[in-house]
């Protein structure tokens, strides 16, 4: 080495420069393998919950636990058990960080599902309700499988089918010459044919109508011409009802006069009717002695007389004797 | 030979005409029932009381109901225009006692509510007006009685139901037994209509 040093003065020194490059380089490696530790949660300080699980499809070891979204552990282990009341089922463990175990109690719930609908597959804790004790070393939590997307997938077919179904037969019948679908179309195209049809009909209808109305509007037109013209002939004979009416006083003076002289005509008249009366009372008389007597009672045939009573007047009352 | 023969036939037609006459007391109470009417009409209600009460007992005494009911019934309203209402009221009762016509019993029931209604005693005579209106039936009196009855209400101040009798007296076939009583109807409708201020005493028909 001394003899490169001699020859060339970078070889000076070449010793306690590789020492230094090797010791820097380890340092690099120990610092990598500490860092890698420390993300692999080497050093952090953990508990171990598990839950059981009816196949262990879906769950690997390594995956993420998260609450609320954020990630608190791992899975630990997967494994089968074999014996005791578990047997047959996949327990897992999971390994949760001291610092978020306060927040998982013992009726927390382990959902596997996904993040986002085709995301990785995480256990999500989702917290039982407020009250329960806080979860502790190897506490079994409950479990379950959440939905994922196949699950999703399956189900979103098992309701398209009947209605691809139906989309099917509904196909074959419009595609059915005597089917209902192309029956009706038939139907709505004749009807369509027959509405134009009435259509124009209407509109004849509409114009003979339009006549009409023309013809009907003439005739009113005379009609109030004719009373115009009678409103006219009723004015004028109200005006000679006017007229009649001013003669009106002069009639009834005449009419009084009339009725005057009529009064004292009648002004006889009682004692003409009493004399009459009595006239006829007689002559009565006469006539019923004549019919009581032969030999006209023989002739005349009639009925005996009879007896009356005076008649009944509503209006009876005491009377003042004439004498 | 001649003249005996005329003798003759005149003394036969002379016998056959007293054949032929009414009997003796019928054609008395006939006469009497006649004489008591005119005394009535010239107002001698002195003479027309005898005539009437001596036709009754003629009626009475031969048991002829109809006879005795015309004479009582003239006697009563004799009576009742002389302002005797108790003897009017007796006379009445003989009718009314007998076995005479529903129509002649009528007439006595409708007098004898007339006599109540000018007493003021308008229950009595809304009673028997009442009663001779179920008596009469279509008598020849029907109107008289619709009348009396119109009064009667009227009186009781039922303008209404006045009215409306009175409104049946002109609904009813004239005739002549009606036409007098239709023409009292118009007179109790223009009372019954008439303001009270203005309504009059219903005017009493004078005897001529």
């Amino acid at each position: 080495m001394k003899a490169f040093a001699e020859q060339d003065p970078r070889f000076e020194g070449l010793e306690r420069k590789t020492g230094l490059f090797l010791a820097l380089a380890a340092l690099l490696v120990i610092g990598a393998l500490v860092a890698t530790l420390v993300r692999q949660g080497v050093f952090t300080q953990t508990t171990p919950l598990h839950f059981f699980a009816n196949t262990a499809q879906g769950i690997s070891k390594g995956m993420p636990v998260q609450l609320y979204g954020f990630k608190i552990g791992a899975v630990d282990a997967v494994s089968l058990e074999g014996a005791g009341s578990t047997r047959g089922s996949v327990q897992v463990r999971l390994q949760v960080e001291n610092e978020y175990l306060y927040l998982v109690n013992r009726n927390s719930l382990a959902r596997l599902g996904k993040e986002g609908l085709i995301g990785a597959s995480v256990v999500e804790i989702v917290p039982g309700p407020a009250g329960s004790p806080p979860a502790e070393q190897n506490d079994v939590l409950k479990f379950e499988r959440a939905g994922d997307f196949s699950t999703m997938a399956e189900d979103l077919s098992a309701q398209i089918r009947p209605i691809l179904a139906d989309l099917k037969s509904l196909t074959e019948s419009i595609n059915r010459p005597d089917g209902d679908i192309r029956q009706i179309l038939r139907n709505s195209r004749q009807a369509s044919a027959e509405l134009a049809a009435a259509a124009r009909e209407w509109g004849k209808f509409a114009a003979n109508a339009d006549q009409g109305m023309a013809g009907v509007l003439a005739k009113a037109d005379k009609a109030v011409d004719k009373v115009d013209t009678t409103f006219a002939k009723a004015t004028a004979t109200v005006d000679r009802l006017d007229a009649s009416l001013a003669r009106m006083p002069e009639l009834m003076l005449k009419l009084d006069r009339t009725l005057a002289n009529v009064e004292a005509a009648s002004a006889d008249l009682p004692q003409t009717m009493r004399d009459a009366r009595a006239a006829a009372r007689e002559g009565r008389a006469m006539i019923d002695g004549a019919k009581t007597t032969w030999p006209f009672n023989t002739m005349v045939g009639t009925e005996a007389p009879r007896e009356q009573s005076l008649p009944l007047n509503s209006f009876d009352g005491p009377l003042k004797p004439v004498r | 030979m001649a003249r005996s023969s005329r003798f003759a036939s005149l003394a036969l037609v002379l016998l056959a005409a007293c054949a032929s006459a009414p009997a003796p007391r019928e054609s008395e109470s006939l006469s009497l029932n006649r004489q008591g009417g005119e005394a009535y009409a010239r107002g001698d209600f002195k003479a027309a009381r005898i005539a009437f009460s001596r036709a009754a007992q003629i009626h009475a005494d031969r048991k002829n109901a109809e006879g005795l009911a015309f004479n009582a019934l003239s006697l009563a309203r004799v009576e009742q225009a002389a302002g005797n209402s108790e003897a009017a009221q007796q006379a009445l009762d003989l009718v009314l006692a007998s076995e005479a016509a529903p129509g002649l019993r009528a007439e006595a029931a409708g007098r004898k509510a007339l006599l109540h209604l000018s007493a003021g005693e308008l229950k009595d005579a809304g009673d028997w007006q009442a009663r001779a209106q179920a008596l009469c039936g279509g008598c020849s009196a029907q109107a008289a009685i619709l009348n009396i009855g119109a009064r009667i209400e009227l009186a009781a101040g039922n303008g209404a139901a006045a009215r409306q009798l009175a409104e049946r007296v002109l609904k009813l076939p004239p005739s002549d037994d009606t036409r007098t009583e239709q023409a009292n109807a118009r007179r109790i409708l223009a009372e019954a209509t008439a303001p009270p201020q203005l309504a009059q005493p219903a005017i009493v028909p004078k005897v001529q």
